[in-house]
């Protein structure tokens, strides 16, 4: 029987993870690699910050960093993992796109290209979109799946590319570029007052270290849009299959709310729901149930009922809860489908729960 | 421990913890039960959602975003009218991206200008994401080393002085009791101790569970055992991970249970239990 899951995993050339922290998505994103593997593909998952258990249980290790590690799979596919390093994907770029080796090595022996390549935040969304970009047009393999990082503002790395686009068209970066108000004279009075008052903020130094960088950056920033530009257009395209996961708890769906209206502010289609982390159920019984057999029994046989009224409560809350999120969401994406996974009796550790958790996703559940 | 006693040994308590662990919950029970007990509270988040804190006369809330702190610092500099050009002509994102961990340093400062400037007796913030917490509180440290002179230079020097000192500053780690934050709370509390110099206040391990009832002898239904021992597993897997914080971190612990409420109602009652866990503490 085919299921929602086999639909996305055979047709997508890219799948975009996208949830809140602790909601379990590199495991889910792992969990379709495993899916996807499953069925003959060739997977590679890349992750932005995976926990350091995880790492271990899919095999990650602490030197991984660009270079895609199979993962050991008894399956007719392959799943690889890779983990992003932003300063490599970032030298990586420079060296791609520079005219010559030299210009390569001056742009990255540049202080202002040092702080930038490590620091986390702008720089991070656009390497995860240059990598995607990379590993997509990588031959060995037909199935990207990104985990995305785990912060409210994860989807900024679809606008990323066109950001740092913008940014090089700056006016006041052009005039950093300008050839005559270049070189050290740069930090002279013949400075316009708006490169003097930023001047002021962050102190010459800095500014005349970004003025140098960008002058030997230019020319590259062409090659650059134009690559954002592909990511972009990759990234919106009928290949790409983007995934909201939750966990059942309020301020995660809060969270989970919030993906889904970026997605749609984008114009992004969304494919699949999957509510990970559920309290599973035994049998048919409910917290009422559960309530009146303890209330009519005594000793063991009571506390074992109170303990079963009280996880059977948090089964049916959090059902309820994604019912509620679902019914919101189908508001805005009316066929999206919903796969869900209960939460493990054990951490994720190894490959093994892994392929649990995937077994969980691609059972065809009944349209609510 | 009185709540008093406690939250008067630092001015500043930056309150951090992976997503998912209830940072904001946990920020605003300290803040509340900070203001219950006498203290006049500040409580400053950095992100515009947060969760809804019960009013109280002590209580007071303000948000911290790096665009506002940009312009607020450049004001205090008697450059208003600067800060309005800036923010016209979307140069503030610019400025940012010149010297990266600008903001951070921004965010960080404002908060250092509340505590000299007395705002409160006592300052809780809602912090960042563990794993950015570390690129917070290491930004005044990086940007130092791009940015040595300058109005940015000194603000800098000044934020690793506060961030230094236990007496003025100290960081709370929030975490559940599982193994994956767990370790991530570990590896962090090394990594603040190490690169700044950070003094860890207490951890928060929110989110706990009961323990499981033993019984004599195993339930006779097949659904009832299956389930009896799942909860089993889960309550061990919590205990095999409080072990190891135990055994990584000195810092005291303050366990608070999990609740099934949302907004005031989960912060009144957090603060409720903090208060029993600090009473407890030594």
């Amino acid at each position: 029987m085919t299921t929602t899951l086999d639909s996305i995993c055979s047709s997508a050339r890219v799948i975009v993870a996208c949830g809140t922290g602790g909601v379990g998505k590199t495991s889910v994103a792992a969990a379709l690699g495993v899916h996807a593997a499953r069925a003959g593909r060739k997977v590679v998952v890349i992750t932005i910050d995976p926990a350091r258990r995880l790492a271990d249980a899919i095999g990650l290790d602490g030197a991984l960093g660009n270079e895609p590690q199979k993962v050991a799979l008894d399956t007719s596919g392959e799943l690889w993992v890779t983990m992003l390093d932003v300063r490599e994907t970032f030298d990586n770029l420079v060296r791609e796109t520079s005219p010559t080796p030299e210009r390569a090595r001056e742009v990255m022996e540049n202080s202002f290209y040092r702080s930038l390549s490590r620091s986390l935040s702008g720089t991070r969304d656009y390497m995860a979109a240059e990598r995607l970009h990379g590993l997509q047009n990588d031959s060995r393999f037909d199935l990207v799946i990104v985990d995305t990082p785990p912060s409210r503002n994860a989807l900024d790395f679809l606008e990323s590319p066109e950001r740092l686009a913008r940014f090089l068209k700056h006016p006041v970066v052009r005039l950093l570029v300008a050839p005559s108000r270049g070189g050290l004279r740069f930090a002279s009075a013949a400075m316009t007052p708006v490169l003097k008052a930023i001047s002021s903020v962050v102190g010459s130094d800095a500014l005349t270290g970004v003025a140098a960088f960008l002058r030997a950056f230019d020319g590259m920033e062409t090659e650059f849009s134009r690559r954002a530009l592909a990511v972009a257009a990759m990234l919106r395209g009928n290949d790409t299959h983007f995934v909201v996961v939750t966990a059942p708890s309020p301020d995660a769906l809060k969270e989970a709310d919030h993906f889904v209206s970026e997605l749609s502010r984008l114009g992004i289609e969304l494919r699949l729901l999957v509510a990970n982390r559920m309290p599973p159920r035994f049998g048919s019984s409910s917290s009422t149930d559960e309530h009146l057999r303890a209330s009519q029994s005594s000793g063991d046989e009571a506390a074992l009922h109170s303990l079963l009224a009280s996880m059977y409560e948090d089964a049916e809350r959090a059902e309820a809860g994604v019912d509620a999120f679902v019914r919101r969401t189908r508001t805005t994406f009316p066929q999206v489908p919903l796969a869900s996974a209960t939460e493990l009796a054990e951490d994720i550790h190894s490959m093994d729960s892994i392929g649990v958790l995937a077994h969980q996703l691609a059972v065809a559940k009944p349209q609510l | 421990m009185e709540p008093h006693h406690f939250f008067t040994a630092q001015r500043v308590l930056i309150v951090a913890g992976k997503g998912g662990v209830g940072k904001s919950a946990i920020s605003g029970a300290l803040a509340l039960l900070s203001a219950r007990s006498g203290l006049r509270t500040l409580l400053v988040s950095l992100d515009a959602e947060t969760i809804e804190v019960p009013q109280h006369e002590l209580l007071e809330r303000v948000t911290v975003t790096p665009g506002r702190a940009l312009t607020d610092y450049l004001s205090s500099k008697g450059m208003g009218l600067l800060s309005r050009q800036l923010a016209r002509s979307g140069i503030v994102e610019l400025v940012a991206t010149t010297a990266p961990g600008l903001d951070d340093l921004l965010v960080l400062g404002r908060i250092k200008a509340f505590e000299k400037e007395l705002r409160a007796d006592v300052i809780i913030v809602d912090g960042p994401a563990a794993g950015h917490a570390s690129d917070l509180v290491r930004a005044p440290q990086q940007l130092k080393r791009a940015i040595s002179s300058g109005p940015i230079g000194q603000q800098a020097d000044e934020v690793l002085t506060m961030l230094a000192d236990g007496a003025r500053c100290k960081v709370m780690l929030i975490t559940t009791p599982a193994m994956t934050p767990v370790a991530e709370t570990i590896e962090i509390a090394e990594d603040l101790e190490d690169s700044v110099g950070i003094v860890l206040a207490p951890l928060v391990v929110n989110k706990c569970e009961p323990s499981v009832p033993a019984l004599s002898t195993p339930p006779n239904n097949a659904d009832d055992a299956e389930a009896y021992e799942y909860a089993s597993q889960r309550y061990a897997a919590q205990s095999a991970a409080l072990q190891v914080l135990s055994t990584s971190r000195n810092e005291a612990q303050l366990r608070v249970m999990r609740r099934r409420l949302d907004g005031p109602e989960l912060v009144s009652s957090l603060a409720d239990d903090l208060a029993r866990e600090l009473a407890n503490m030594q």
